[in-house]
């Protein structure tokens, strides 16, 4: 080279000189390069001459960067695509397919079919040709992992695996609508980016069932094309004339089901002919089985997916997409066989406050109808009838009285059970039957904070199936479970936990260790014996139910905040603060993982946490999450319901403790006088305890006459309220004594305790 | 600052030290002492863009050579006309352009103080090159020849280097094809012979793999470009951008 030489070229030399470095000149040669070009790829499809190096395939216009895999007939590298400075997946045959027609063929149709798909989860395609005889084509670059990597990385839960999987199935969608089946779907096949967006990358196996030459389709020398362990049976046996869209769908189902199980649904031990011998004459596997965590209606999803009969399957990936969606909106979902109770159920879950009375009403009539023809009716028949009916009341007034759901409630949801009660009582019913209505009544009271009718329900359930049966059963257990959370709640604990021991006794006897039933009753145990001071009970039942969920059911299962934020209050009540805070500020982060914002488990946790950050002084930080809280508590219970008075008074003591007692009196005053225009009256404990925190603040600024008349006002409401209650009225009692004490009015608080006396006297006999 | 953070001129640090903007950097470092060495090495590495774009303004041989050892003096003793571009960073050939229109705009305001440096203690510009324009000048703005002239200056080094580096390691055919069937073509300005041509020529097999030896060299080409403007860019996102416009100055 001449130095001189460069220093005299013309400006347009430079610039093609330039473009050495930009790959760019060979396009700009005089005509005898194309030529030598043409009869290079001559050469070369003859299979001469043409080798990659482990450093990649050289094409023009392409730095190579790295191999990024093998995909199906095809090498992937990553590389720069020097003219628009952007990185590309370079896709060229292996090297051994090269010379293969054939191979060729396929290759122009993958990418004629993947260039024709335009979707935002489905990786685009750049630029494809052939340079010195190599076909290559060049797609959208997606920096991420594979499907299941990605899914295992971020520990998806349940929910986010759906979600995931039912992007994908929209993106499979297009490509059906399209004309275009995939035939090789699996996790490899699919990226995820780092932002959580999946790409479908491969189309090397996929026909155009529209319009593709079969001989074209099928795999080399007659093998079948695919992976084994995302292949339909159809696909398995050969069968590539019946190959259609629902192929698709078998393989979104395998990957669904893969994620979610950790496990494949067949067995893939063996050869590739066992395992796909296995596909073709063989179910897959429960999914419940392998995953507790599964219900009835994923499961069904998952095995109408997977059906062995392609008819059975779901049509497409839009209507698999579809009952995803059904599923995660609680919507009745395709895959259940309809009947007329799922529909019923799922109808009420959808229209609580409006359908629930009316159907309640019918169910006990039906009852009474089958009850009252019952000696000419053969029992099974009528234990169906009843089963519906039961399934009815259970789903239907359970869901519509579940606050957390969608938050509704109103006169004519609340005066269901009363309804139902009275229809009970008026006539005579089957006592098995009988005991599941009043199970359910019971309950359903108890998720409306109406504790006497809840008790009352469930006391006369469990006594009419104790009759029946002449032995306790699940259902005898479940109801105790019940009714001594509801002992516990009033803070009768000594008569709580005698009968939450016996139902967690009795379920762990029937249940599986990782059945929420009774890790739920274990919960209540625990906390019931917190309630009775005894943390370190309460910690270690709470630890072992933490780690049955975290060993069967996942780290982030949505079981696992309930038993966290209970091991965190036994460790609170054992003065170990800071370890409270970390492990519930972990059950809120799990919490709002798996469920709605505002849902009701999630704001008891973050009120807890709002509740140690008090402890801890932390006042800014716990008024924030009370404050949150109480707007949700109060959108979706109402102002009086007890959990929303827990709330206001929660706030009201930071108020207090940070010297704002206008805004304390402000909260405290509202919410008594939302309890007093409330017809029912139905303020409960909490009511008497918004009145001592009014005196209490009140009492802080040494008025004393604004907190006895409070003090006085809780103990008369206490009197008309809870005269059946001894406890109550005698707290109020003994808060006035305590007051008077405060003031420095001895007399009066002699008076008082003369009172005390008086009560506790007409107390103790009774018990 | 987060351990993962990086600055917000990007890039490796190793790769930002050997670039131009460090010899810049060297300047504000210097305190008040005139750095001969300095304003020589600079004069070395970038007079013939500045003398290209001064001849195309009208100067003569001796006035442009004044004025491109008087602008490397000023860029380095009064250390203001890079200092106002340092604040943007960016591409070197812009700064130093935008300094050059800079520096003139004084000269034609007040004579320039040239007198702290005696003349003759300055590297001397005609000792290696002839002064005389190349041919392709003649047609172009001050800005393009100032261009032309980083270009050519770009191209000479590394292309020098490439062949160093193909001859260093025994490649000293995969160069010859490359300058047979790439290089010679461009510069003089006829196709391209066959590559069974140079197969025969050079006792290379088949043409595949003369095609392969020329990639190679290409590449080795194109590595090379690119550290090269790496070296006048503040970060490696400007790489391609100015790569980019290099090319595009004069197609």
């Amino acid at each position: 080279m001449d130095k001189k030489s460069i220093y005299g070229l013309k400006p347009e030399q430079l610039s093609r000189l330039l473009s050495i470095g930009a790959n760019k000149a060979d396009s700009k040669q005089p005509k005898t390069q194309s030529k030598t070009n043409q009869e290079t790829t001559h050469q070369n499809a003859q299979g001469e001459g043409v080798s990659f190096s482990t450093s990649g395939p050289q094409i023009d216009n392409y730095e190579i960067l790295g191999k990024l895999g093998e995909a199906g007939q095809g090498q992937i590298w990553r590389a720069l695509q020097i003219s628009t400075n952007r990185q590309v997946a370079l896709k060229v045959p292996r090297a051994g397919l090269i010379s293969s027609e054939k191979a060729l063929a396929r290759f122009e149709r993958e990418v004629e079919l993947a260039a024709g798909l335009q979707h935002p989860n489905i990786a685009r395609i750049h630029d494809s040709g052939i340079h010195q005889g190599i076909y290559y084509y060049a797609m959208e670059l997606i920096e991420g992992v594979h499907l299941d990597e990605y899914a295992k990385r971020h520990e998806l839960t349940i929910r986010q695996i759906l979600k995931l999987v039912q992007v994908i199935c929209h993106a499979i969608q297009h490509a059906h609508q399209k004309g275009v089946i995939h035939r090789d779907l699996k996790p490899s096949n699919i990226i995820v980016s780092e932002e959580g967006r999946p790409f479908i990358v491969d189309f090397g196996l996929a026909k155009n069932i529209l319009s593709d030459d079969l001989n074209l389709t099928v795999s080399t020398d007659g093998d079948t094309a695919g992976t084994p362990a995302y292949m339909s049976p159809e696909q398995a046996s050969g069968a590539v004339d019946k190959l259609d869209t629902r192929t698709d769908v078998y393989s979104l189902g395998v990957i669904l089901f893969t994620l979610l199980t950790g496990e494949s649904p067949h067995d893939l031990s063996g050869s590739r002919h066992d395992v796909m011998h296995r596909i073709i004459h063989q179910e897959v596997k429960q999914p419940h089985k392998i995953c507790p965590g599964i219900d009835r209606e994923l499961e069904l999803i998952l095995l109408k997916a997977l059906d062995n009969d392609p008819d059975r399957r779901y049509a497409s990936a839009g209507a698999l997409a579809q009952d995803v969606e059904s599923y995660l909106s609680g919507a009745p979902v395709q895959a259940v066989p309809a009947s007329s109770v799922y529909q019923l159920k799922k109808f009420v879950r959808r229209n609580r406050a409006l359908v629930i009375g009316i159907a309640a009403v019918l169910a006990v009539s039906m009852t009474g109808a089958v009850v009252s023809t019952n000696f000419a009716i053969r029992a099974k028949h009528q234990a169906n009838i009843s089963n519906s009916v039961l399934d009815l009341l259970r789903y239907g007034l359970i869901a519509a009285a579940s606050p957390q759901a969608e938050g509704q409630r109103g006169s004519t949801l609340e005066s269901v059970p009363d309804i139902v009660v009275e229809e009970l009582n008026a006539g005579t019913q089957e006592p098995l039957v009988e005991s599941l209505i009043r199970a359910t009544i019971g309950t359903t009271y108890s998720h409306l904070g109406n504790w006497p009718a809840a008790e009352s329900n469930l006391k006369r359930a469990i006594e009419l199936r104790r009759t029946a049966l002449g032995r306790d059963d699940l259902e005898t257990f479940a109801c105790m479970g019940e009714l001594g959370w509801i002992y516990s709640n009033k803070g009768m604990l000594s008569e709580a936990e005698p009968i939450l021991t016996q139902a967690v006794e009795g379920l762990q006897t029937t249940l599986d260790e990782a059945d929420p039933r009774l890790l739920e009753a274990i919960s209540r145990l625990a906390w019931t014996y917190w309630r009775m001071k005894q943390p370190d009970r309460a910690e270690e039942l709470q630890e072992a139910a933490l780690d049955v969920v975290r060993r069967r059911l996942g780290p982030d299962h949505l079981c696992a905040p309930n038993h966290m934020e209970g091991l965190a209050a036994a460790y609170d009540r054992q003065g170990r603060l800071d370890e409270a805070v970390l492990l519930c500020e972990e059950a809120m982060r799990i919490s709002r993982l798996n469920r709605d914002p505002n849902d009701s488990e999630t704001m008891n946790i973050t009120n807890y946490l709002g509740e140690l950050y008090q402890q801890l002084g932390r006042h800014n930080d716990a008024e924030t999450l009370f404050q949150e809280v109480l707007d949700v508590r109060r959108k979706q219970l109402g102002e009086t319901h007890p959990k929303t008075l827990k709330i206001v008074r929660h706030l009201a003591s930071v108020y207090r403790e940070t010297k704002r007692f206008g805004d304390a009196d402000r909260l405290l005053t509202e919410a008594i006088h939302e309890v007093d225009l409330e017809p029912s009256g139905q303020g409960g404990l909490g009511y008497i305890y918004l009145m001592f925190d009014l005196a209490g603040a009140y009492e802080d600024q040494s008025e004393y006459d604004q907190a006895e008349g409070w003090f006085l006002k809780a103990h008369e409401t206490a009197n008309q309220k809870f005269s059946s209650d001894k406890r109550v009225i005698n707290i109020t009692i003994n808060k006035l004594i305590d007051f008077y004490n405060a003031w420095n009015k001895p007399d009066e608080a002699a008076k008082w305790q003369g009172k005390l006396a008086q009560s506790v006297g007409q107390t103790e006999p009774q018990q | 600052m987060r351990p993962h953070e990086h600055t917000s001129m990007g890039g490796s640090g190793e790769a930002f030290l050997t670039t131009h903007w460090s010899e810049i950097g060297k300047i504000a470092a210097d305190g008040d002492t005139p750095n001969l060495d300095l304003v020589n090495d600079l004069l070395k590495k970038y007079w013939k863009p500045v003398y290209c774009f001064l001849r195309r303004k009208g100067y003569g041989n001796e006035q442009a050579k004044d004025l491109t050892q008087g602008f490397f003096q000023e860029v380095v003793l009064t250390r203001g006309l890079i200092r106002r571009a340092d604040q943007e960073r960016g591409r070197f050939r812009t700064l130093l352009l935008a300094a050059l229109g800079q520096y003139l705009s004084q000269v034609h305001r007040k004579e320039t103080s040239r007198k702290h440096v005696p003349k003759d203690k300055l590297f001397q510009l005609d000792q290696i090159d002839p002064a005389d324009l190349p041919e392709p000048v003649g047609g172009l703005t001050a800005e393009q020849s100032f261009n032309y002239a980083w270009i050519s200056d770009l191209l000479d080094t590394l292309l020098t280097e490439v062949q160093a580096a193909c001859q260093s390691q025994g490649k000293t055919v995969h160069w010859q094809a490359f300058h047979d069937r790439i290089l010679k073509p461009i510069m003089d300005n006829t196709p391209a012979p066959p590559l069974e041509d140079i197969c025969d020529k050079y006792g290379i097999e088949t043409p595949a793999t003369a095609s392969n030896m020329i990639i190679t060299v290409k590449r080795r080409f194109r590595a090379s470009l690119k550290r090269h403007v790496r070296r006048a860019v503040a970060g490696n996102e400007d790489i391609e951008e100015e790569l980019k416009e290099l090319i595009q100055l004069f197609s």
